[in-house]
């Protein structure tokens, strides 16, 4: 994290430099002054299963994996120009707690806006606020879709059209990037960087509907000692296409497609995604949820059904067995190490009930009800894992607040 | 008895006061140069924090106001609930800024009156000073 932190001081030190170079006005009017705000939740969970494990949540009460605190500041220069820093304090052992915005913000029309520097990933419909749990519904958006490979944040700039018309309106996104950190590979933390990262999001509001389509992409590269060093020794044995099996050094694709309709009474939302990567070890995976739920303020009752599958493809089988006992013994290792591919099918329904207490807080309860396949303990390459054995029920309770 | 004709009294109070809110009207005004009538489309998108083609800044009255309660429910459609949940994730994106808040209609005339371009919605039977532009109306 700290490699990415100096890069991203550097960068804004520069864009500073700019700023003050091209004459900016740092004397900000009444309207112009800076903002801080923030959000906390206080989630709290219990699975009922102790073979299992879904989200962070074993079968004991455990308030760690979502619990949090976000701080933003809004820094305005003049009419055009602001800079943004947007940290988050977590109560969670296995994620850390990080810089999630720190940003240039640039509107040189009213139409049209950029940024520069670290920034979330828009990856999915609410993934950029994916810890702003006021934000919506759930107390975990759906953990099927929500869960994506490495695309969690990016260094880089993203460039935002806004278009309206009597009767539609909408806007059009574009960035560039890269991503390099370290991310979590079962138990240990391993090297990760994703070069090329771009997307374009599309997104249309007509009446009470709305819509999302969304591409994006980059080349990814994990490092993971171990099997790397195998990969080299297969490779050396002349057994490349195995080698290659081993390796999550591949181009890497998320396709989103999303819509969405609500009213004073009713809501209904359905989001699917598709990723697909060259990579053995990362399978190509399909994704969605589908909402529908009923306002009664100050209360709001939903249901979700959300699934993923899972598709690794096949895999090279090239090393012979039963010709030499060091062959075999290869082979053996080949296997088990394919053997540690994450298999994440998984279906689950959820009952919520979220009470807005008061314009600023709000009260949630959802019971998520889990079907799962038997998998090995290795967890995903994911950044947030999740793993379970068999059926489940996932029981939770969250306090959002936003100031 | 007297029960009875309290609870009696207090329907009858409660149906005259349902009868005048769903009376009250609500129009849109602006402090422009120009005449235009804009879609509800439009009106919706100003008042989430979008852009439209013309530079105008909305102006909204504080939660639980009755014309803001009004103006949610006939133009933008959402409860006050998805109202705030909407703008928490504009402002932790850092997508869109909720509109300038001002307490009372009389505060929102004024500063209309005062800023080019400014845009508010204020109930139909109030005296909307001649240099303000109706730009919408609610049926």
């Amino acid at each position: 994290m700290n490699r990415r932190v100096s890069t991203l001081v550097q960068g804004l030190i520069a864009v500073c430099a700019s700023l003050a170079l091209i004459g900016t006005n740092a004397y900000a009017n009444d309207d112009e002054k800076a903002e801080f705000s923030g959000f906390a939740r206080i989630v709290a969970g219990y699975l009922n299963n102790d073979t299992a494990s879904y989200g962070g949540y074993e079968n004991s009460l455990n308030f760690s994996p979502e619990s949090l605190l976000g701080l933003r500041a809004d820094i305005p220069l003049n009419d055009s120009f602001s800079f943004v820093g947007q940290a988050i304090l977590r109560s969670s052992d296995e994620k850390d707690s990080e810089i999630q915005w720190l940003y240039a913000d640039y509107r040189p029309t009213n139409n049209l806006s950029f940024k520069l520097g670290r920034q979330r990933i828009p990856l999915f419909q609410f993934s950029e606020v994916i810890d702003v749990g006021f934000a919506y519904p759930w107390i975990t958006l759906p953990v099927e879709v929500y869960n994506p490979f490495i695309f969690t944040d990016y260094d880089g700039v993203l460039a935002s059209y806004e278009f309206s018309r009597p009767l539609f309106s909408g806007n059009i996104d574009a960035y560039y990037g890269i991503f390099d950190d370290e991310i979590a590979f079962g138990d240990n933390t391993v090297d990760a960087k994703v070069d090329d990262l771009m997307g374009f999001v599309a997104q249309v509001y007509v009446e009470q509907f709305n819509f999302r389509a969304s591409f994006h992409r980059g080349n990814t590269n994990v490092y993971v000692d171990e099997l790397a060093d195998f990969s080299q020794t297969l490779n050396f044995l002349g057994f490349s296409e195995s080698a290659r099996a081993l390796e999550i050094n591949n181009e890497v694709r998320y396709f989103q497609l999303s819509g969405g309709w609500e009213n004073l009474d009713y809501f209904a939302r359905l989001e699917f995604s598709r990723f697909d990567s060259a990579a053995y070890f990362v399978a190509q995976t399909d994704s969605y949820y589908a909402t529908a739920g009923y306002n009664f303020y100050p209360f709001t009752a939903h249901i979700t059904v959300a699934e993923t599958r899972a598709d690794y493809g096949e895999q090279p089988n090239e090393i012979p067995i039963g010709i030499d006992p060091q062959l075999d013994f290869l082979a053996q290792q080949y296997a088990f190490a394919l053997q540690s591919i994450p298999i994440s099918d998984i279906q689950s329904t959820t009952l919520g009930l979220r009470y807005d207490l008061r314009t600023n807080l709000a009260i949630k309860a959802d019971i998520s009800f889990i079907k799962g396949e038997e998998q090995p303990d290795i967890e995903a390459v994911n950044t947030r894992p999740f793993t379970v054995a068999e059926d489940s029920e996932l029981f939770q309770l969250a306090l959002e607040w936003v100031f | 008895m007297k029960n009875f004709i309290h609870t009696f009294l207090f329907l009858i109070c409660v149906s005259v006061c349902q009868s005048a809110y769903a009376r009250q009207e609500v129009v849109v005004v602006a402090n422009i140069d120009y005449d235009v009538e804009l879609s509800k489309q439009e009106i919706r998108n100003v008042f989430m924090g979008g852009t439209i083609n013309y530079d105008l800044t909305a102006i909204e009255l504080p939660p639980n106001n009755s014309l803001r309660i009004l103006f949610n429910t006939k133009v933008v459609g959402l409860t006050e609930a998805r109202i705030q949940s909407y703008w928490a994730q504009m402002r932790f994106s850092g997508r869109k800024k909720q509109p300038k808040q001002l307490q009372n209609t009389n505060s929102v005339i004024e500063y209309l009156l005062n800023n080019k371009g400014a845009i508010a919605y204020l109930p139909a039977n109030s005296n909307i000073p001649s240099e303000l532009t109706v730009v919408y109306s609610v049926e």
